[in-house]
């Protein structure tokens, strides 16, 4: 009697503290903490199982358009070394942000995956009656691929006879240009010294006169290429050997150089970007002089066609603005400028630059790699303002491959940054990331993704 | 009317029996001849060889006579047979085994009667006789003995008296031959005696003997104490008590309720019953009257407790006072006491008691083991290592969603981060700790708090009467009692 008594109390006892105990727990250490901190800034994307290849994040590219059903969608493809597959992937669409899944991969036909495949990538919004495209540089077999829509299946491939080397590089037109091409390519192999091609809807591409650039004979136009939308065009900047020529594209394919910039270096403008990043309204090239070595210019500095008669720098714009990276106990810069890109982040109306230090350590791990913000028209736009990193492992060299894909596509668009680690084998998109002055909602998100 | 029949029932109870030779009469005998011949069974045996003895005599067998008067001897070493022998010799012509039975007959009687007249025989044989004792004269016989008288054979009675002790007196012709206290024996020759019989407490009795030669008599007389008696009765509440009367060294009389009679005069009672208060009282008795006493016993301010059961050894406190070990037995002032039994690893039994006056409390019990807690501990233990690993993973989860977090809000986190499947593994662990700690934390209060075995028990009987109950120690020779009480 006395047991069943005890028992009884046992019982309540039990239940009151189980429950007690569970409630402390689950409060205490709620995992929902955890889940909720899956609805993180940065997406991550990885290599698709279909993927062949390896360093898939090696090229990146984003782009956006309305799909074949109305709606508009941006997406990102990435590839690895060249070779590889490309994938792409869904951002933006139905009005918010994508669950980042593969839509494509290319590869399933052996043929349309040369060995030079993937070299460059660009994306556009329509090719002919298929829309959201994205083009694929198969250089050394002169060859272009574009896939459209979802499918992986090659829309359009184009092969230009004695065009070796045609798309090395490759830029974007905007769609509100789509009368002047869908894409440039550079092709440094063609020509006398290499040409840079507008590739129209539906057609060939067709090379751009810069001869103006006066380019000795071998110079290899079109080793690195950006562009940037005029109002009444596009605005290029090539590389060639020792030679960065800023030019003017006008939607019939006449062409103003407006000034060259020389350099010695072996990797004196491997990598250039275009973009308002002071906010007076013009252009300023950002580009690699060297290894850490990333500097603006002016566009509206160039002296016209002038800067492009000598051959060393003296007749050349001044240095606008000299990054730094002085590095800091989290992030030694190291391979400060392997790739840059001007987007607007903070969405404030001025681009801001983003360089890759691909081979940083952070955090003590070794080429763990970051991505560096400089804010455009900041008071000191020589000083890094954000740093991306993520948790990763050695050699994940992140920061490799920058490009920015757009979101809020129907309302008001933004940049979104995209980050190519090909260590990891991955591609991040921050989206909305919580620069100074950015548009940011509870979640510290400035979009959430459902 | 009264009166007349108590003397009538006390004159009745005043036996004689007078016996006559043995060899008419069908003594008793035991079973037990052979390891211990009882006095009966030996005299039986004597008797025996004395009645061959007187054949052979009578045949003309003298040396067979003596020698049959003397295994009567070895039996029964009564005087009388070596006489006998004696004479027998005497008549086979064996002078000198005359004398020596003559002489063995006045040693083992200086004092007999015809003392003189056995000297002379061993004077006529040719022998000397033995001086006679200090103090004692000899008698010349005037005139020789007659002849029939000198072939006669002496013969043997023997006086048993109730009570036991009585004095008994042997005469002829108004002579006394012999007194002593029963049981008496003389050896006598033929012819008439007186045989009287006195006890301070009773009547006298003087009874006749016709003794014929060669004959073993018996005589065995229950007295009577006639009508200067007076009957005694004791009652008590409750019955049972035990009776003392004048010497309470002699032992009780009987129990309540008790009569028996008593001499005439004042006596002194006690009344004795275990578990009550003795009561001593003096009445007096007049002769042929019948007193009564009553008592009502009252009950002593104390009990007894006695406490058994398992296990053996177990420690008996009773009111926080070690007392003894089970088995335990004690006096206690009557009231409500504490008990308490308690032994190493067993359940300690502990109960309030009522000890009764004057009687026993009977407690039997029974400790059970107390359950083993290594259950409860091994449970406890491991409900701390879990709560323990619980906070560890609580406070590492908790510090890696800090990290996150802070890492979230600089715009530096991915969600497909390893370290947040990490917190979620450290969380999601640590809730599993804890509720696995929760559950073995009740487990182990329960097994702390349950207790499958039953309690220690006792029965607890009722009170018994205590009884005296008296003992012989046969190896001391020792006389006693205990008090007990039956169940």
């Amino acid at each position: 009697m006395r047991f069943h008594a005890l028992h009884g109390f046992t019982s309540r006892a039990t239940f009151n503290i189980s429950a007690a105990l569970v409630a402390v727990s689950l409060s205490a250490c709620n995992p929902g903490v955890f889940f909720d901190l899956m609805e993180t800034p940065i997406a991550a994307i990885n290599a698709t199982q279909k993927y062949r290849g390896s360093d898939f994040g090696l090229t990146i590219a984003g782009y956006d358009g309305a799909s074949s059903g109305g709606p508009l969608v941006s997406r990102v493809v990435a590839t690895g070394s060249p070779g590889s597959s490309l994938a792409a992937y869904d951002v933006w669409e139905d009005g918010g942000i994508a669950d980042f899944d593969a839509l494509w991969d290319t590869c399933d036909d052996p043929g349309d995956c040369g060995a030079s495949q993937g070299t460059s990538l660009v994306g556009f919004a329509r090719w002919n009656a298929q829309t959201v495209c994205a083009m694929g540089a198969a250089p050394d077999e002169a060859r272009l691929r574009v896939i459209c829509e979802s499918e992986s299946a090659v829309a359009v491939r184009i092969d230009v006879p004695g065009g070796e080397s045609i798309g090395t590089s490759l830029a974007p037109i905007p769609f509100s240009k789509v009368g002047l091409g869908v894409a440039f390519a550079g092709a440094p192999d063609m020509g006398d010294s290499g040409l840079i091609h507008v590739v129209p809807e539906g057609a060939g591409p067709q090379p751009l006169d810069l001869s103006s650039a006066m380019l000795p004979p071998g110079a290899g136009l079109g080793r690195a290429l950006a562009s940037a939308e005029l109002p009444s065009g596009m605005l290029i900047a090539a590389t060639a050997q020792n030679r960065v020529v800023v030019a003017e594209v006008a939607l019939d394919r006449s062409t103003t150089v407006l000034g060259c910039i020389d350099g010695t270096a072996d990797l004196f403008g491997r990598v250039l970007a275009l973009g308002d990043l002071d906010g007076d309204g013009s252009h300023e090239l950002a580009m690699t002089r060297a290894t850490n070595d990333v500097v603006i210019y002016r566009v509206s500095d160039l002296s016209g066609a002038s800067g492009c008669a000598a051959s060393d720098s003296s007749d050349d714009a001044a240095v606008a603005v000299t990054l730094a990276c002085a590095g800091s106990d989290r992030v030694d810069c190291a391979g400060f400028g392997e790739d840059i890109t001007a987007a607007d982040l903070d969405a404030d109306g001025n681009d801001d630059l983003i360089v890759g230090a691909p081979n940083s350590t952070v955090d003590g791990v070794r080429e763990q790699g970051a991505a560096l913000v400089f804010h455009g028209a900041g008071a000191d736009m020589s000083r890094v303002h954000h740093v991306f990193t993520t948790y990763g492992d050695e050699f994940d060299r992140f920061g490799a491959a920058l490009a920015h894909v757009r979101t809020q596509l129907e309302t008001t668009p933004r940049d979104e940054l995209v980050i190519g680690a090909p260590g990891a084998q991955r591609v991040f998109v921050a989206l909305c990331t919580g620069l100074e002055g950015d548009r940011t909602d509870d979640t510290n998100r400035c979009v959430v993704r459902e | 009317m009264a009166r007349v029949q108590l003397v009538s029932r006390i004159l009745l109870a005043a036996t004689l029996w007078l016996c006559t030779p043995l060899a008419a009469q069908d003594l008793p005998t035991t079973g037990e001849d052979t390891a211990a011949p009882s006095e009966r069974a030996l005299l039986d045996r004597a008797r025996i060889a004395m009645e061959q003895g007187q054949a052979y005599y009578i045949a003309g067998d003298y040396p067979a006579a003596a020698e049959a008067f003397l295994s009567a001897y070895a039996v029964r070493a009564f005087s009388a047979f070596l006489f006998n022998a004696g004479v027998a010799f005497e008549r086979a012509g064996d002078g000198p085994a005359a004398i020596r039975e003559y002489i063995r007959y006045l040693d083992a009687e200086p004092r007999a009667a015809d003392s003189a007249d056995v000297r002379q025989r061993i004077i006529n044989l040719g022998g000397t006789p033995p001086p006679p004792p200090a103090g004692v004269e000899v008698e010349v016989r005037e005139e020789p003995m007659a002849a029939a008288e000198e072939q006669s054979m002496k013969s043997l009675v023997s006086v048993e008296t109730t009570p036991v002790g009585a004095i008994v007196t042997v005469r002829r012709a108004g002579r006394e031959l012999g007194s002593g206290p029963a049981p008496f024996t003389m050896a006598l020759n033929a012819g008439q005696y007186q045989v009287e019989i006195q006890h301070a407490d009773y009547e006298a009795v003087t009874r006749p003997l016709n003794v014929s030669p060669g004959q073993i008599y018996m005589m065995i007389v229950g007295m009577g104490q006639g009508d200067f008696l007076g009957l005694l009765r004791v009652v008590s509440d409750p019955p049972g008590a035990r009776v003392f009367i004048d010497d309470r060294a002699q032992g009780e009389l009987g129990s309540t309720p008790f009569q028996n009679p008593v001499s005439a005069g004042a006596h002194h009672v006690w009344i004795e019953r275990p578990g009550f208060q003795a009561i001593e009282r003096d009445v007096e008795v007049a002769a042929g009257a019948e007193v009564e006493l009553s008592v009502a016993l009252e009950r002593t301010r104390e009990g007894v407790l006695r406490v058994t059961g398992t296990p053996r050894g177990a420690e008996v406190f009773v009111d926080e006072e070690r007392v003894g070990t089970i088995p335990y037995e004690g006096a206690l002032t009557a009231g409500v006491h504490q008990l308490r039994v308690e032994a190493d690893g067993l359940k300690v039994y502990e109960e309030a008691i009522e000890i009764p006056r004057g009687q026993a409390l009977p407690i039997a019990v029974t400790l059970r083991e107390t359950p083993s807690r290594g259950a409860a501990w091994g449970a406890l233990i491991t409900a701390v290592l879990f709560a323990g690993g619980g906070t560890v993973a609580g406070l590492l989860g908790r510090s890696l969603a800090d990290d996150l977090s802070a890492e979230r809000a600089a715009g530096q986190l991915t969600d497909e981060d390893p370290r947040i499947l990490r917190g979620k593994v450290l969380y999601i662990g640590a809730d599993i700790a804890f509720g696995i700690a929760g559950v073995l934390g009740i487990m182990s209060i329960i097994y702390f708090l349950r207790d499958p075995t039953p309690d220690s028990s006792a029965e607890i009987g009722d009170a018994r009467d205590l009884a005296f109950v008296p003992s012989v120690d046969l190896a001391r020779g020792s006389v006693g009692g205990t008090l007990r009480w039956s169940f």
